[in-house]
């Protein structure tokens, strides 16, 4: 009897490790992470003698701290393990296993208000998180993390990495095609990996190329004024366990939250009512807070010369944070003398500016798309714009005459230009005509 | 709690676990437990009627037992009947009938009520009624004994793997397994592993092929004037494997659970698609569902022994009940009305010719694949009524494939190529394993014959299919089980 039960007992965990082998290699012929970024941050991760400080957060902090400048400059080995949307709940298990192999000293949390409406089991897209939990190594704290951060009808695909990409089997030539891909040197050693304009430039710092140009904002993020008082239980509680972790594990914490554009934080509007949430939370558990956002002219210029994009610096944005912010860390200059107060201060100590227009698309209930487009600007005095449209394929039309109206409603299938013309709205001053915007 | 939910991958290893490790003398009370929390997962509020339906037909058989005669044996059938049949009616057709009679009385300008019941339809309550009336009248005919213990008897109502969907179980099958729950279970490999299969490949049937093919029907269905003769046929053909895949899956879910606990649930399918006339059709569909209007209604009518037109009736009444039994609608009227009609013209073609040749002929294979078709053919015009939300639609679908020009239009269907291929391919096997099992081949037996590595690699392979190829989790909305609402 007792041989039996053994017998059986053998077989079946023999079966369980067949159905986990036939998993892994599945996901091996389905799954493409040949250009992943996070799949080479995490593997450098395990791979470092020890890191002293670890900076975690979204994209944003991703594209935004250069630890190959900051080594020299702090001397002490950093490390970047933000990654695209990173949540909190994230950021924590990265903590949690960054742990397990290093002795931090510093970690350096990246605060964009943008997760802060995140409820874990209402998420509807779970990428932020896979592409953290498919690199990190198997453990407890990452299947807890996988079942706590969103509801059960995404489990499969948590757990089960070639559940997400099955369908790709059938689309000719594209397992020999991941196979010659996944067969390569630079796979196995996950050489870094380069795109038309961002590469990996090593120890999770992901450096962006381009930089846009003034008056060239023109984006779909739909801006939202940040409310705290509207922020998820989610995203509260999960900042207060990356605190907890970090007293606990005797690591200094830093909320940090890299540079916006102005564009960018004038349009979510309120910006001060974050900073304000967030010096509580930081004065409440006795941790500092860098708000980059508030940083003096001087010592972080607003231009759109250091930006890819409303949100994320680009390398030249990187090397002057990489400045800023160790003269900052080193005592060099003190916190007093580099920042603002406020955001409103340091609005009004810059020129008044039109920045660009920002866009939400909203669904009619008969399912019609409606291009809701909003002006952006600092000035402090009403202005009037007047719109035209320039479509690819036929004449210039006038959208809408002079209004002090910012916001307008666009064609959603027409592409071309769209040209904003803007003047005090006593109609003294000057014209101004902006620069032609692209609409995507 | 569905079986093909995340609950039940958690519910299901915890009931057989702690099954297999408490005292013998407690399982049935486990089992009790826990299947009145498998049945109150949907509303807990639902559990008044089947205690309710439990108790009557408890004390009925009990009741019957100790009354030596035979009027008042009767009498008590009749209550238990008329209790469990009232809460059916109520819960189940009250509406049906208010909104038919409005329309009655619409005819002639009387607007009768236009009130309706703010009642949910309890889950499976059709199911565990007819099994409950069974046992009433198995008891009242002497088959079987009173059950005295209120446990096993609760037990057999409501035991979880078959209670929301069936098989209809039988008191001779299921509940002489209760009774006898101390022996007959002890741990076993070889039951536990066929269990298992068994459900791994009833949620193969929903998962991979019914829910994938509901895509395409309700697509379809939901604007079926858009469409013509070509899509309509394609999506009413993908709706009879959608059934039975969702039904016989449901079935071999339901069987293999029990399975890995030790019972034998009946079967309620065999290869209904194969079938070469709607006779056989129904002899080998919802087999408990049509045993039981057979046994419990067919025969106390009077069957066939009482002459040609009414045995006629009598067909015509048991599909009558069976419709209504399906829905309150008259769409499931309708459709049991075209399978009688079927049924009695099928039976009169086999009597003229029985009168004309004088012997037997034997049928060739291919006559009988030709005739197979055939019937599948006739059995998906049938299923028109069905799968049609009211019986006006399934008219007008007929009356559209009949008028419009025939198109194509393959992105109606809401499947991508990937998902196509997939349902082929599933569609294909299905068949495959259906025609082997007709030729009497047992395909577990064969699995099992074979080595170690041979039988890893089937039951990984079906495993993984599952995994990867079902609907289910994010961007599904996971079907429920068709039958559920009956």
């Amino acid at each position: 009897m007792k041989y039996n039960v053994f017998k059986y007992m053998l077989t079946i965990l023999l079966f369980i490790t067949f159905l986990f082998i036939i998993g892994k290699a599945l996901r091996y012929i389905l799954n493409d992470d040949t250009e992943s970024y996070t799949r080479i941050t995490y593997h450098e991760m395990y791979e470092q003698d020890n890191i002293d400080v670890l900076f975690l957060g979204p994209s944003h902090c991703m594209h935004s701290f250069d630890p190959s400048q900051l080594d020299n400059k702090l001397n002490m080995n950093t490390f970047n393990a933000a990654s695209s949307s990173q949540a909190l709940d994230g950021s924590l298990l990265i903590l949690k296993e960054a742990c397990k192999y290093n002795d931090i000293k510093h970690v350096y949390l990246d605060l964009f208000y943008n997760n802060s409406y995140d409820i874990h089991k209402e998420r509807t897209q779970m990428t932020n998180a896979y592409i953290i939990s498919d690199y990190l190594k198997p453990s407890a704290d990452k299947y807890v993390y996988l079942l706590n951060a969103s509801g059960s009808e995404h489990y499969a695909n948590s757990f089960i990495v070639a559940r997400r990409c099955w369908k790709k089997m059938f689309e000719p030539g594209y397992i020999p095609g991941l196979l010659k891909k996944k067969n390569t040197e630079a796979y196995r050693n996950y050489e870094y990996v380069k795109h038309e304009n961002a590469e990996y430039a090593g120890k999770g710092y992901i450096k962006n190329l381009p930089s846009v140009k003034d008056w060239d904002f023109f984006d779909t993020w739909g801006w939202v004024p940040a409310a705290p008082e509207t922020f998820s239980g989610d995203y509260k509680n999960d900042l207060k366990n990356i605190i907890d972790y970090c007293k606990e594990h005797n690591i200094k914490l830093t909320l940090i939250s890299a540079p916006t554009s102005n564009f960018c934080l004038t349009a979510i509007g309120d910006y001060d009512d974050y900073i304000a949430w967030v010096r509580s939370v930081a004065k409440e558990n006795g941790i500092e807070y860098y708000d980059f956002n508030l940083c003096k002219e001087q010592y972080f210029p607003s231009t759109s010369e250091y930006f890819i994009d409303p949100v994320h610096l680009n390398y030249k944005g990187a090397d002057k944070l990489a400045d800023t912010f160790s003269e900052l860390v080193n005592g060099k200059v003190s916190y007093d003398d580099m920042f603002y107060d406020s955001y409103g201060e340091k609005l009004k100590s810059l020129e008044p500016t039109v920045f660009g227009v920002t866009f939400m698309n909203e669904y009619a209930d008969n399912g019609e798309i409606i291009k809701n487009c909003r002006i952006v600007s600092s000035s402090p005095e009403t202005l009037e714009y007047r719109i035209s449209v320039s479509p690819d394929n036929s004449d210039e039309y006038l959208l809408r005459d002079y209004s002090s109206d910012p916001s307008f409603i666009m064609d959603p299938d027409v592409t071309g230009t769209v040209t904003v013309e803007y003047r005090s709205s006593d109609g003294s001053g000057k014209i101004n005509k902006a620069t032609i915007l692209t609409v995507k | 709690m569905l079986f093909n939910s995340f609950e039940f991958m958690i519910f299901f290893p915890l009931v057989v676990i702690l099954f297999l490790i408490i005292p013998k003398r407690l399982r049935s009370i486990w089992l009790l437990i826990a299947s009145y929390y498998f049945y109150m997962s949907w509303n807990p509020r639902y559990a008044v009627l089947i205690i309710f339906s439990t108790l009557i037909t408890y004390l009925s058989g009990i009741l019957i037992e100790r009354f030596p005669e035979e009027r008042k044996r009767k009498w008590v059938v009749a209550g238990s009947f008329i209790c469990n049949l009232a809460i059916l009616g109520i819960f189940k057709y009250a509406n049906f009938a208010l909104d038919s009679l409005n329309a009655l009385f619409s005819i002639v300008g009387i607007s009768f009520t236009d009130r309706r019941l703010d009642l949910l339809l309890p889950v499976g309550i059709s199911f565990y009624t007819f099994q409950a009336l069974g046992y009433t009248v198995d008891v009242y005919r002497g088959t079987i004994k009173a059950e005295k213990s209120l446990i096993n008897y609760a037990l057999f109502v409501s035991f979880f793997p078959q209670l929301v969907a069936g098989p209809i179980e039988r008191s001779g099958n299921l509940l002489k397994q209760i009774q006898n729950i101390k022996e007959l279970h002890i741990f076993n490999y070889t039951q536990m592993r066929d269990g298992l299969m068994l459900m791994f490949w009833g949620l193969f049937q929903k998962l991979v092929i019914a829910d994938r093919a509901s895509i395409c029907v309700n697509n379809i269905y939901n604007s079926y004037s858009d469409y013509s003769i070509t899509e309509l046929s394609v999506a009413t053909a993908l709706f009879a494997f959608q059934i039975y895949c969702d039904f016989a899956g449901y079935t071999n879910i339901a069987r293999g659970a029990a399975k890995v606990m030790g019972f034998t649930l009946m079967d309620n399918f065999r290869q209904p698609y194969l079938s070469t006339s709607i006779g056989e059709y129904w002899r080998r569909w919802h087999i408990s569902m049509t045993t039981w209007f057979r046994d419990y209604l067919y025969f106390p009518l009077g069957g066939s022994r009482k002459g040609t037109l009414r045995k006629y009736i009598n067909i015509t009444i048991v599909f009558l009940v069976s419709g209504l039994w399906h829905g309150a609608s008259w769409h499931y009227v309708a459709w049991g009305m075209v399978n009688a009609l079927f049924q009695i013209i099928e039976d009169i073609r086999d009597r003229m010719i029985r009168r004309f040749t004088k012997a037997k002929s034997s049928v060739s294979l291919p006559g009988r694949c030709i005739r197979v078709c055939i019937n599948f053919i006739f059995i998906c015009f049938t299923l028109i009524f069905f799968a049609s939300g009211s019986t006006h639609m399934a008219v007008d679908i007929i009356r559209r494939m009949i008028t419009q020009p025939a198109t194509f239009a393959m992105s109606g269907f809401g499947i991508d190529t990937a998902d196509w291929i997939t349902l082929i391919a599933a569609l294909i096997l299905l068949i495959a394993v259906d025609i082997i099992h007709e030729c009497g081949i047992s395909i577990t037996s064969f699995i099992n014959s074979k080595r170690l590595w041979f039988r890893f690699i089937i039951y990984a392979g079906a495993i993984w299919s599952i995994i990867l190829f079902g609907i289910y989790g994010t961007g599904y909305d996971t079907g429920q089980f068709i039958y559920f609402q009956f």
